[in-house]
């Protein structure tokens, strides 16, 4: 079958398998069918679509000015338009027995809601359960498509249909979200409680969009009081908590601290920052030790909210931990956060130190005036004390060691200042030196400046007499200049402030305007000769750290020398009788040692010197002082009470704080902590405020045991008086009571005769109370303001509570009466009859004629209908006695005739019997009952009649619904 | 005692019909619009009393429309615009350009009503 063809240049490129042309025509007019097919199916469906939207349109402004009719009829209106009124009903209910129409109607409800508010909305709402159009929404929940159940409960909850609450509940835990997150906005819109019931019961995740929908939902409902939403703080879903705790922190309910506190060590990290932020938001200081507890274990983002927390709540104790966490994290945003809340508790505590330019002090030019060549011989003798603090600021500066910076004098102002409260440890005493340091640092690295001040000392140093034994020299021209003085402003913000004393113009002091006897007398040993004392004073042994602030060196400047450069006698014109006030301050021989660790071994001796001797002697009136006692006496305390803290930190059995909070968490859902790990975080926090005594811990315990009941009796003391004396009843008072209680709970109306008998037998007065209370109340009806007992004052006609005739006619005029009387005969049923029969009783003789009359030919009109069914029932559709392309739902051309019914006359009653048949909506009954929970849950059997589908199709397309209700009983 | 003639420039038919429904019982005379074009129309032919207008219309937005009776027709007529975009934003504008009122959707046709009455007695 296979043949070779050529190519035009008779080369064989391709050898082709002959194709049957038969097959190929085949195949093409298959697919030029199944083109023609699929096109002719584009074009209906586009066609029935196209018609079908001009349809919806076209239906839609003929319902709108029904709607707006219905919407805006007020009942004092005029004759003609309640008329108009009643005509619109009964066409509206006539356009409603077609689905199509109920579905415009629906849209157009729909619609018209988003548009409208207020009042208008409100008869909307009213309108679409009037029009009983919620049925079909009732039907969509049955759906097994999940977006049919969706809309169901979308229309429901949007046309407020109150009675739904009960159905759309069980689809808050649907494992479709769609459905799910559609019943929980529904649930929380219908009814206030529904918030409760909805965290009370969801079992699934609630996402962020949805919790501010839901907060949407109930932040714009009227009146409503929010639920203590701490109650759902203890709730299995996370999410619940954490929805709980946004509300919380939303309606400002501060009164669930303690949990908030419990939730802050929850293992789930946005619980964890969420309740950090009610935390902050309430300002709950009671947290920190918690919040410090668990910032170990937080992530980055609840460690940066713990350090907020932090920063808001805490105080200057909490520096401490602060200063760890910044020195010990490797994440730069802790770490930048933990300096924040540093600044945040004391402003200006940290500096910026990051490219920051050197700054020179302004300071005199005092070379002018100082011969270089005394400055070199004096500099010279007392070039390492001069040059001490300058190398051990650049030493430390180069190794990074800045915290072994003599701060002595700064310290020893805070001292001085009586408002400053001392440090107590060496925490804080770190971190005040750490921060001076960094600005002495930063200070120090000015050599320039530096070299200056070296000047200025030496300047001081050699207008000191050589020989001025206890007495204050009194140069003629004295220039002074404190290099650099610190203030202390609190105890923790050091600042340099660069004061000169000296005139910027190089003024001279005179004795009388600068004053010295303040000073206190200094002397000085040999070895110590010429030395010049410097406000920084470095630290012997940098790694003493812990150097108490209390042991600080005076500040003094030297008087006197047994050697060295005799200074002229006549310079001693200071009498040292008039400083007698003062200490005599003795300086040891190795004073800068005596700070260093090894103080006691290297104090000197005052024994050894003679000079020293003599002269404490010569000032035996004095005090004396010897500044390296006053160090030891200081130091040793400190040491002792960090010592006893300690212990008390051990104690209660070894236990500390945080070994109890592990015990009592709770254990579903909290993230142990375990001890070891605590007592850790602890050391490292090294946080003393945390230790507390045993009772602090003893109490903290009974309240985390929930043992607040158990109070001691001095605590109960002061509440004596305020709890009520007891009651007691004998046996006749407490069976009455117990009567009235039961009678209380389950009595009703029926109740007061009973009542009204015990109440004449009864004696005791309280009792008697009691009962006249209970008749108050049971005498009430359920609208509260009608009394059973009382009699009518005038009889009124008992109308039917659910009939729409009934219903209009409360409110209408005597006229509109009887032409409502007359649309009774057309669109009444059975229904109508007992409302007709209580119009007999009528006063107006002519309601009761006609009455009468409607009565007579409705019952004649329902016996006619009760046998027409009977014969349409069993008998196939074209035996029928009527046309049933009469009863089709819609038909255009017949919608244009409007008020049919109208133009038919009242009397003739056979001309109705094709309007009166189904006429009312098939399923009324069930939609007059509310929609009550069982009755909806019982499957309809629709009868439908008049529509354009067979029985067959009608019976097939309903059978998986009807399946499903079996299935639901 | 003559009507007041309202024009009512609203492309929500649903929404329209409502409204025109209410105005008319209110005792206006309405004329309804629903485009740019058929307002423009109908202003080049006759004043209204009082235009109810939406912002966003076809053809001829509510601003447009404000700017048109203002600067072209020199006329003073009270405008009151009704938005489902009641930002600051659009607010500011209509009242920039000249509106004498502005509602935001959803709207209450009862207020409607006492915000047309007041706009009239101004006058």
């Amino acid at each position: 079958m296979l043949k070779t063809y050529n190519t035009y240049y008779g080369v064989a490129f391709i050898t082709a398998p002959k194709i049957d042309t038969e097959l190929l025509w085949g195949l093409s007019i298959f697919f030029t069918g199944l083109a023609l097919v699929y096109f002719a199916f584009i074009f209906f469906f586009r066609n029935r679509i196209t018609s079908t939207a001009a349809l919806t349109k076209q239906r839609k402004k003929e319902l709108s000015p029904m709607i707006s009719e219905f919407l805006f009829h007020e009942e004092d209106a005029d004759k003609g338009e309640k008329s108009n009124y009643i005509s619109l009903k009964i066409e509206i209910r006539e356009l409603l027995k077609d689905n199509f129409n109920r579905k415009i109607l629906v849209e157009v409800l729909m619609d018209l809601r988003k548009d409208v508010s207020g009042d208008t909305q409100i008869r909307l709402f009213n309108l679409y359960q009037d029009l009983g159009l919620e049925k079909d929404a009732f039907d969509k929940l049955k759906s097994w498509h999940w977006e049919i159940v969706s809309k169901g409960i979308l229309e429901l909850t949007q046309m407020r249909v109150e009675t739904a609450y009960g159905f759309i509940t069980k689809f808050i835990n649907h494992r479709k979200s769609t459905i799910r997150k559609q019943a929980e906005i529904a649930t929380v819109t219908l009814k206030p409680e529904g918030i409760n019931y909805f965290l009370d019961t969801t079992r699934y995740r609630i996402s962020e969009w949805q919790q501010l929908k839901l907060l949407d939902v109930i932040r714009n409902q009227e009146n409503f009081q929010p639920p203590r939403f701490r109650m759902w703080l203890t709730s299995k879903n996370k999410h619940v908590v954490l929805f709980a705790l946004r509300l919380i922190k939303y309606y400002n309910q501060n009164d669930a601290n303690t949990s908030l506190i419990e939730l802050v060590k929850h293992k789930d990290n946005q619980i964890r920052n969420e309740a950090i932020g009610c935390i902050k938001e309430f300002y709950v200081v009671e947290s920190i030790p918690t919040l410090k507890a668990v910032f170990k274990k937080c992530n980055t983002d609840s460690k940066i909210a713990v350090l907020g927390a932090i920063a808001d709540l805490g105080s200057i104790e909490d520096i401490g931990f602060l200063k760890t966490s910044a020195r010990n994290e490797s994440n730069f945003s802790v770490s930048s956060k933990a300096l924040a809340a540093i600044n945040t508790i004391a402003p200006d505590t940290v500096m910026p130190y990051e490219n920051i330019e050197k700054s020179k002090a302004y300071i005199a030019d005092f070379e002018e005036e100082i011969p270089p060549k005394n400055i070199e011989n004096v500099e010279k003798s007392l070039p390492e004390i001069v040059q001490a603090p300058i190398k051990k600021v650049e030493e430390m500066q180069e190794t990074g060691n800045i915290e072994n910076l003599e701060l002595n004098h700064v310290l020893e102002e805070q001292k001085n200042d009586q408002t400053i409260r001392p440090l107590e440890n060496s925490e804080e005493e770190d971190i005040q030196i750490d921060r001076l340091s960094d600005v002495i640092a930063q200070e120090t690295k000015d050599e320039e400046h530096l070299e200056e001040e070296k000047e200025v000392q030496l300047q001081v140093i050699k207008n000191i007499p050589p020989n001025a034994e206890h007495k204050v020299p009194s140069p003629k021209k004295i220039e002074v200049t404190e290099i650099t003085e610190m203030m202390v402003i609190d105890p923790v913000i050091v600042t340099f402030i660069h004061k000169e004393l000296t005139s910027a113009g190089g003024e001279t002091f005179s004795k009388s305007s600068l004053r010295f006897d303040f000073l206190p007398i200094v002397t000085i040993t040999e070895t110590h000769l010429n030395q010049t004392i410097t406000k920084y004073k470095p630290m012997a042994d940098s790694d003493n750290s812990s150097l108490d602030i209390r042991s600080i060196d005076v500040e003094y400047e030297i008087v006197s020398s047994t050697t060295g450069t005799k200074a002229p006698p006549e310079h001693l014109d200071f009498d040292i009788s008039t400083v007698d006030f003062l200490p005599i301050v003795i300086d040891g021989k190795n004073e800068v040692e005596v700070y260093n660790e090894e103080v006691s071994t290297d104090q000197t001796d005052i024994k050894d010197s003679p000079e020293l001797l003599n002269e404490v002697n010569e000032l035996d009136f004095l005090p004396i002082v010897m500044d390296n006692e006053v160090l030891d006496e200081q130091v040793v305390p400190d040491e002792n009470t960090e010592i006893k803290d300690s212990e008390d930190l051990n104690s209660l059995e070894g236990y500390t704080l945080s070994d109890f909070e592990v015990q009592f968490e709770n254990t579903e859902n909290l993230e142990p902590i375990e001890n070891e790990e605590i007592s850790e975080e602890e050391n490292d926090m090294d946080e003393p405020h945390i230790v507390k005594g045993s009772e602090d811990v003893i109490s903290w315990l009974m309240a985390e045991n929930e043992l607040r009941d158990i109070e001691t009796e001095d605590s109960t003391k002061p509440y004596a008086d305020l709890i009520p004396e007891p009651i007691y009843y004998n046996e006749h008072e407490a069976y009455m009571m117990g009567l009235l209680d039961d009678l209380e709970e389950m009595g009703d109306h029926r109740e007061v005769p009973l009542l009204q008998e015990l109440l004449a037998e009864e004696n005791k007065s309280f009792i008697k109370d009691r009962i006249n209370s209970l008749i108050e109340r049971f005498s009430y009806t359920g609208n509260g303001n009608k009394t059973i007992s009382e009699p009518l004052e005038e009889p009124t006609i008992d109308l039917p509570a659910f009939n729409v005739f009934a219903d209009l006619f409360k409110n209408i005029d005597d006229e509109s009466k009887m032409v409502l009387l007359d649309e009774i005969v057309y669109v009444g049923d059975e229904k109508e009859i007992a409302f007709l029969d209580t119009l007999l009783d009528s006063s107006n003789l002519k309601i009761r004629e006609r009455a009468q009359e409607v009565l007579k030919l409705l019952v004649e009109k329902v016996s006619r209908k009760t046998e027409f069914e009977k014969d349409l029932l069993p008998k196939p559709v074209g035996e029928l006695p009527i046309d049933l392309s009469l009863l089709e739902p819609f038909d255009d051309s017949k919608s244009k005739k409007k008020n049919i019914p109208l133009q038919k006359p009242v009397t003739s009653a056979q001309d109705t019997l094709i309007s009166d048949f189904d006429f009312e909506l098939i399923d009324t009954e069930v939609l007059d009952k509310k929609y009550d929970e069982k009755v909806l849950d019982i499957e309809v059997e629709v009868t439908e009649v008049g529509l354009d589908e067979s029985s067959f199709f009608t019976s097939i397309r309903d059978l998986p619904r009807k399946l499903i209700g079996k299935l639901n009983g | 005692m003559t009507k007041k003639r309202l024009l009512l420039a609203e492309d929500d038919e649903l929404l329209a019909s409502l409204l025109n429904f209410r105005l008319k019982k209110g005792g206006y005379e309405v004329s309804h619009s629903a485009n740019g074009k058929e307002v423009k129309e109908y202003l080049e032919q006759q004043m209204p009393d009082i235009i109810v207008s939406d912002i966003m219309m076809p053809y001829f937005s509510g601003m447009e429309l404000i700017a048109y009776v203002r600067k072209e027709l020199k006329s003073q007529i009270p405008i009151i615009i009704i938005s489902s975009a009641g930002n600051e934003e659009n607010v500011l504008n209509a009242f920039e350009l000249g509106a004498n009122d502005f509602i935001s959707k959803p709207v209450s046709p009862s207020e409607l009503l006492v915000r047309v009455a007041r706009e009239l007695n101004k006058i």
